[in-house]
């Protein structure tokens, strides 16, 4: 019992401090706010039904950022057998001031050239700050795989800003 | 370095929606509430097939106990066999009688048929007895200790009773007989012929 109550808080507490960068990793892997608000809340989901597995709190975001993935690659099985591939850009935000809006617009049409590995790994290293070895571990490839792919994923980026300015 | 910084801060930009906790959370409670519901559903489907396994143990146990033991089926199929026999009482069975230390029923109690025979693989014998008014009970004699051979010591086959007495001296008997024959007239035969 006691046990039980324990989970459920740690589990309250995950959706506190996790579910802002859940959700603008799933926005930025997909590029729909709707897909990352479902995709954010399937995962949660799926996550309280195997918080079991789990070993280590401490990797409470990486676990919870590995569910996102296969949810995340399920919608977008089932978004190529629907043929609803999300294209337009979906990310803009009215409160934002415009030259924002438009950096936002840029970066995404940026991100959106990157395959998905490559868009998966630029993520975990700048938007949670993962080192080479953690994404390494995480994603189950060698620490140079990582390297080499976030730095194409950078050079790409890179050039897609420079042909913006 | 400049990309990079450039590259967070963007990533960083969008606004989570506010309602999204919110949402998470309730979608959260309703999950635990279905969980709490199936596990309670759980509890009384295995409560109720725990009750049923009981009581189809107990069912089951209870038809075996009620069974009555090999050895009473074969008499009860020799009474059936024989039912028409009406041969008195043959000298066979006067001498084995008489060996064996038995005494024969009251002249009230007429015996209607006599024979040997084999219930299983031993050797017994049948006779059958006219009750003093009304009934017959037919008894099976025999130096066989039937009481070692069965867990239970009376009962009931189709219509019938069934007991058996021990004289460890003498012999053993097998008695089957209806309703119509009354208990103290075979308490008074077995009194007669096993002196017990």
């Amino acid at each position: 019992m006691w046990k039980k109550k324990s989970r459920e808080k740690k589990f309250s507490l995950w959706i506190n401090s996790h579910h802002g960068a859940m959700y603008k990793h799933a926005l930025w892997m997909t590029g729909n706010r709707d897909i990352a608000t479902d995709l954010v809340q399937e995962a949660y989901y799926q996550a309280w039904n195997s918080i079991g597995t789990l070993k280590d709190d401490a990797y409470a975001l990486s676990w919870l950022l590995s569910i996102l993935r296969r949810c995340s690659y399920r919608e977008y099985q089932t978004q190529m057998k629907d043929k609803q591939i999300t294209t337009q850009l979906n990310i803009i935000e009215t409160q934002k001031t415009k030259l924002e809006q438009y950096e936002i617009i840029d970066l995404e049409q940026a991100i959106q050239t990157l395959s998905k590995n490559h868009r998966e790994i630029l993520l975990l290293h700048y938007l949670h700050g993962f080192s080479y070895d953690e994404i390494s571990k995480q994603l189950n490839i060698p620490t140079g795989t990582v390297m080499s792919r976030l730095s194409r994923a950078k050079d790409m980026l890179k050039k897609h800003f420079q042909v913006l300015t | 370095m400049m990309i990079d910084k450039k590259i967070a801060e963007l990533l960083l930009k969008p606004t989570v929606p506010k309602e999204l906790p919110n949402k998470l959370h309730l979608n959260w409670k309703k999950k635990l509430e279905e969980d709490r519901c199936k596990r309670k559903n759980q509890q009384w489907k295995i409560g109720y097939s725990l009750a049923a396994s009981i009581f189809i143990a107990v069912l089951s146990f209870t038809y075996w106990h009620s069974l009555p033991p090999n050895l009473i089926t074969l008499a009860y199929s020799d009474i059936q066999k024989d039912s028409y026999l009406n041969n008195g009482l043959s000298n066979e069975v006067v001498n084995w009688f008489e060996t064996n230390g038995l005494s024969f029923p009251s002249k009230t109690m007429k015996i209607k048929m006599s024979k040997f025979c084999k219930l299983d693989e031993y050797k017994a014998i049948h006779i059958r007895v006219l009750g003093e008014y009304t009934g017959e009970v037919d008894i099976f004699l025999s130096n066989i200790n039937f009481s070692t051979l069965s867990d239970k010591t009376s009962g009931r086959i189709k219509n019938k009773n069934w007991r058996i007495i021990s004289n460890k001296e003498k012999a053993d008997a097998i008695l089957v007989y209806g309703d119509d024959m009354k208990e103290k007239s075979v308490e008074k035969l077995m009194k007669k012929i096993l002196n017990v």
